[in-house]
C-alpha cells in the first residue's frame, strides 16, 4: 500500500506534464493517420496530375529536373515533395512491404507503427526517461521533499519500488496514447484494413521499454547524487553516447560491436510488430533488463547512502 | 529512550559530529542548543537513520538507528529545520499522504490541529502558504503522529510570537502525554521554558548537559566582598566553586543545600553579599559567548 501511496504522489505531481505529453502523442497519431489515409485513398482533384507509381517514387522522390512547373499545384508538389511511402521506409518500415504495392493495399499497421520512430516521439520519451529518473532521488533531495517521505516509517526499497512503478505507468501511458490515437483514427480516416487493438501491443511494449531503459540507467546516478541537473546531464550524456555508438558502428564494420552498447540497438517497434521473432523479443527483454538492473543498482546505492538535509 | 555512544560523523577529514554520547530519558523534553554548524541537525539525522554514523552508535527504544531505522521511524516523528513541502498538493492532501505513510492513523488529529489550532485553510494549495504556514502544517502533522518520540529541529524558526506560544504549549502537552521530545533551537528563552534538560553542542561535540530542574532548584550565584583577603580554599561539602576571583571579591557558584552555606557565610568576614541565579544565556555563553572557554580539542 505504501508503494502505491508514494507512486500516486509521484504521478500526481507530474500529471499535467504527463497528460500534455499523452495528448501530444495522441494528436500526432491522428495527424499520422491522416497522412496514411491521404496516401492510401487519395482523392484526385482536377488540378492535380495522377501520382506517379509507388516504385517510381522511391527512385525519384522529387519531381524530375526536366519537369517544368506548369501551374500552382505542380509548384506546390515540387516544394513539398510528392506524397508517398518513402517517409515510412525512413521510419523503419521495410521497403518491400510498402513499395511496389498499390497505395490502397499498403499495410496500415506497419505504417502506423513507424510513428514510434519519429524524432518527436524519441524526444519526449527520452526526456521523460531522463527527467523522471533524475527527479526520483537527486531532485527530491535538492528540493528538500525527500525528508517528508523518508522520515516516516518507509523503507528505502519501498520508495525506490514506487519510483519504478511510477515510471512503468508513465511509459505505459505514453505508449498507449499513441495506440489510442491510431485506434480512434479509424473513426475519422479511411484506412486499409484497420488493425485490432492487440496489434499495437508490441509497439507499446517496445516504446515503453526504451523509456524504461533510459530511466533505468539514469536512476542509479540520481540515487547516488545530490544534484538533479548533474544526474540529468550524465543521463543525457549516456543517451547521446548510445546514439553516437550506433552511428559509429554503422560507419566502421570493425567496430560493429559498439552498437550493442546502445539501447537504441534493441529498440525496433516496427520489427517487433512486423515479425515478432524471438530475437526481437530478446531485444525487448534486454531493454527491460536494463531497467531492472538500473533499478537494482539504484536501490543498492540508495540504501547505503547518506541523505543530508536540504540546507546542507 | 534515545542513547548515543561515541556517535561520530565525518565528511572526509571534516568531523561534523565527534564522539557524542548522551541519553535522552523517556518522557522528557531534551533541548539541543548550539550555533549553526555545531552538529545538532547531523546528530538528529543520524538518530533518524538518514545519515550513517562514521563510528559509534545511536539507538531509539533499543533499536539501532541505522540498521533498524524503520523501527526507529515507527516510533519517531520528525520536523525538519527547513520545511519544504510539495507546492502542488493541497494542505489536506498532504496531511492525508503523510498519514497514509504511517498507516492512516492520526489524520483527524492532524486536520484538527492544522485547522483549529494553527488556523490553516487546508483546501488551499501548499504553494500559496507562507513559510510560517508551511511550518505550521508540518508541526500539526508532527504533533498528531501517535509516536513515542518527537524530534523538532528549530520548530519555531518561521513562526510569529502567538504561534510560538502554541507550539510551546503543544510541547508541554506532549510531555504530559508521556512523549519524549528533542527540541533543537536557537531561541534560548523557549528552550529554557520547555526543556527538562539541555545539551550544548560546539563544533560537533557535546560540551555540556544541564538538568534544568536541578538548575532552577539548586543553582545560585554569590557575589561576596570580604573584609580583607578572601579564603584561599572553600569547604568541599558546600559545593561551592569559584567562577572569578578579583581582590577582595569572589564570584561563586553554589549547587548545594542552603543551610550549611548560610552557616558558613555567618562565620566569614563578609562585608557585602549578593545572591542571584543564572539564565540559560549565561550557560550558553560559557561555550559560545565572546569569552567562551576553549579546551584542548578547540586548540587542535
Amino acid at each position: 500500500m505504501t508503494v502505491l501511496t508514494i507512486a500516486r504522489r509521484q504521478l500526481g505531481e507530474t500529471r499535467w506534464s504527463l497528460l500534455f505529453s499523452a495528448a501530444a502523442f495522441f494528436g500526432l497519431a491522428l495527424l499520422w493517420n491522416w497522412g496514411i489515409s491521404e496516401y492510401q485513398f487519395r482523392e484526385e482533384t482536377p488540378e492535380e496530375s495522377p501520382p506517379a507509381a509507388p516504385s517510381a517514387e522511391v527512385n525519384d522522390g522529387d519531381a524530375s529536373p526536366t519537369e517544368e512547373p506548369t501551374d500552382d499545384a505542380s509548384r506546390r508538389r515540387r516544394r513539398r515533395g510528392r506524397p508517398g511511402p518513402q517517409v515510412y521506409v525512413a521510419f523503419g518500415v521495410p521497403g518491400d512491404r510498402v513499395l511496389g504495392l498499390p497505395p490502397d493495399q499498403t499495410p496500415t499497421l506497419l505504417m502506423q507503427v513507424a510513428m514510434a520512430n519519429h524524432p518527436l516521439v524519441f524526444l519526449v520519451v527520452l526526456g521523460w526517461g531522463i527527467g523522471r529518473a533524475s527527479a526520483a532521488v537527486a531532485g527530491e533531495i535538492e528540493r528538500g521533499t525527500l525528508d517528508l517521505t523518508l522520515s516516516r516509517p518507509v523503507r528505502r526499497s519501498t520508495y525506490m519500488l514506487a519510483q519504478l512503478l511510477a515510471a512503468v505507468v508513465v511509459f505505459g501511458v505514453l505508449g498507449l496514447s499513441i495506440a489510442a490515437g491510431h485506434l480512434v483514427s479509424d473513426q475519422f480516416f479511411r484506412l486499409n484494413e484497420p488493425p485490432s487493438p492487440a496489434d499495437y501491443l508490441p509497439m507499446v511494449a517496445s516504446l515503453a521499454a526504451l523509456g524504461l531503459a533510459v530511466f533505468g540507467y539514469t536512476l542509479p546516478i540520481s540515487a547516488s547524487d545530490l544534484s538533479r541537473a548533474r544526474a540529468g546531464i550524465i543521463g543525457l550524456g549516456i543517451t547521446l553516447a548510445g546514439i553516437a555508438a550506433l552511428i559509429f558502428a554503422r560507419q566502421y564494420e570493425d567496430y560493429e560491436w559498439t552498437a550493442d552498447l546502445s539501447v537504441f540497438q534493441y529498440y525496433a517497434p516496427v520489427g517487433i510488430t512486423l515479425e515478432g521473432s524471438s530475437e526481437q523479443y530478446t531485444d525487448l527483454s534486454i531493454l527491460l533488463g536494463i531497467f531492472a538492473a538500473g533499478g537494482l543498482l539504484a536501490l543498492l546505492a540508495f540504501s547505503r547512502r547518506d541523505l543530508p538535509s536540504n540546507s546542507g | 529512550m534515545i542513547v548515543t555512544e561515541g556517535l561520530t560523523k565525518s565528511y572526509g577529514k571534516f568531523p561534523a559530529v565527534r564522539d557524542v554520547s548522551m541519553e535522552v530519558r523517556s518522557g522528557e523534553v531534551f533541548g539541543l542548543l548550539g550555533p549553526n554548524g555545531s552538529g545538532k541537525t547531523t546528530t538528529i539525522r543520524m538518530i533518524l537513520g538518514l545519515l550513517r554514523p562514521s563510528s559509534g552508535s545511536a539507538a531509539v527504544a533499543g533499536f539501532d538507528c541505522w540498521r533498524e531505522s524503520l523501527q526507529v521511524r515507527r516510533r519517531v516523528s520528525y520536523l525538519p529545520g527547513e520545511v519544504r513541502l510539495p507546492g502542488a498538493a493541497r494542505g489536506y492532501q498532504l496531511l492525508k499522504y503523510l498519514n497514509a505513510l504511517r498507516g492512516g492513523v492520526g489524520l483527524d488529529r492532524a486536520v484538527a490541529l492544522a485547522e483549529r489550532v494553527m488556523g490553516l485553510d487546508l483546501s488551499k494549495k501548499v504553494r500559496t502558504f507562507s513559510t510560517g504556514m508551511k511550518q505550521k502544517l508540518a508541526l500539526a502533522q508532527a504533533f498528531a503522529d501517535p509516536v513515542d518520540v518527537l524530534i523538532l529541529d528549530e520548530p519555531t524558526s518561521a513562526l510569529d510570537p502567538s504561534a510560538r506560544n502554541i507550539v510551546l504549549g503543544l510541547v508541554a502537552e506532549a510531555r504530559k502525554a508521556g512523549q519524549t521530545v528533542i527540541f533543537s533551537g536557537h531561541v534560548l528563552s523557549e528552550v529554557e521554558q520547555v526543556a527538562d534538560r539541555v545539551a550544548i553542542m560546539r563544533r560537533g561535540r557535546l560540551m555540556h548537559v544541564e538538568d534544568m530542574h536541578e538548575r532552577r532548584r539548586n543553582l545560585r550565584l554569590l557575589l561576596l566582598r570580604f573584609q580583607g583577603t578572601p579564603p584561599e580554599s572553600l569547604p568541599e561539602e558546600l559545593q561551592l566553586s569559584v567562577r572569578e576571583r578579583n581582590g577582595e571579591v569572589l564570584f561563586l557558584e553554589h549547587r548545594g543545600a542552603v543551610g550549611p552555606l548560610l552557616s558558613w557565610l555567618h562565620s566569614q568576614p563578609v562585608a557585602d553579599l549578593a545572591i542571584g541565579t543564572e539564565d540559560l544565556r549565561t550557560l550558553y555563553d560559557r561555550y559560545h559567548g565572546p569569552n567562551a572557554e576553549a579546551d584542548a580539542e578547540d586548540r587542535r
